[in-house]
């Protein structure tokens, strides 16, 4: 590391790995969204529907934020689980047929 | 007008006929059973015909099929089938009141990836889904297995977007809830040392 960035990690330009930068620090990573804030958004991230925060920041905080992660990790594997349960769960053979004759029927009443 | 070769209304086969799967799906989420998940498509897919010239085309198709789907079985079902709970809905708490799973709790000491998910059968997975009250049963069903956005839940459950997201919070919560006891009553993971309470 050069002095001129130890000097300027020191005054909290640069950010030490996405960590806790100093209240100075003027990149997008030294606004960290705390724990709290994360966990609360836990659901609008992994449905891809976040409101005023960006995707960047929230998944930021997960990957440096060890306590957290393991919360991301569990609701993802929860949602595979219930995706994996109903995934090739298909309509019977029959029931598209009987479907179009019902509708070829209905409309050859009109 | 006619669709010559299926005697069907203009885009209709094109634009519903393949979400048959999926409506199916949701009626089977719904009633519970194949016998009355059939008779819901049909019914569904026969009055989404009969009002095809109401929708519009190219707009969000599975969406306006659940619609139809939802209302028509919601209707049969105040004819006296089955009566679900009256969920709590208080708007505006549930992740901002608690924002840490206490399920999670229980199961970082031993299996922080959620490895037991995948030891639970399907089956148990749709049972435990189909044993919420309709509200969350739908909301959680219409996301995390159809993957709908929120405002498109939320026009199809006549509710605001916070509601949504509140019935999906508690709902997921439950279900998470449910499927870790099972777990842990069949020996797929162990229980946490103190947590009788949980």
């Amino acid at each position: 590391m050069s002095i001129l960035d130890s000097i300027k990690r020191l005054f909290g330009g640069v950010p030490t790995n996405g960590a806790q930068a100093g209240p100075g620090g003027n990149s997008s990573d030294a606004d960290m969204i705390s724990c709290e804030d994360a966990l609360q958004l836990v659901h609008d991230y992994l449905d891809g529907e976040l409101v005023g925060v960006s995707e960047g920041r929230v998944r930021a905080h997960f990957e440096a934020c060890s306590r957290c992660y393991p919360h991301l990790q569990l609701e993802s594997s929860y949602r595979e689980a219930v995706r994996r349960a109903v995934a090739g769960e298909m309509a019977p053979s029959g029931l598209r047929k009987r479907v179009t004759d019902l509708l070829a029927e209905a409309s050859s009443g009109d | 007008m006619r669709d010559t070769s299926t005697g069907l209304r203009p885009g209709f086969e094109d634009e519903a006929l393949p979400h048959l799967d999926a409506v199916y799906r949701f009626a089977l989420r719904l009633t519970g059973g194949p016998d009355q998940a059939e008779d819901l498509v049909q019914e569904t897919f026969l009055r989404a015909f009969k009002s095809w010239d109401q929708y519009t085309r190219g707009t969000a198709a599975k969406s306006w099929l659940f619609t139809i789907c939802r209302n028509v079985f919601l209707r049969g079902r105040e004819r006296g089938q089955r009566h679900d709970e009256i969920v709590e809905e208080n708007v505006g708490r549930g992740a901002a009141a608690a924002p840490i799973n206490p399920v999670w709790v229980s199961v970082l000491g031993s299996d922080p990836e959620g490895q037991f998910f995948d030891s639970i059968v399907d089956a148990k997975i749709v049972e435990a889904i189909e044993s919420l009250p309709e509200e969350y049963r739908t909301a959680v069903v219409l996301s995390d297995m159809e993957g709908l956005p929120y405002a498109e839940i939320a026009a199809l459950m006549e509710v605001p977007v916070g509601t949504v997201k509140s019935r999906l919070f508690r709902g997921r919560r439950r279900l998470q809830q449910v499927l870790y006891e099972y777990a842990v009553e069949m020996g797929y993971i162990s229980k946490r040392p103190g947590t009788d309470d949980s």
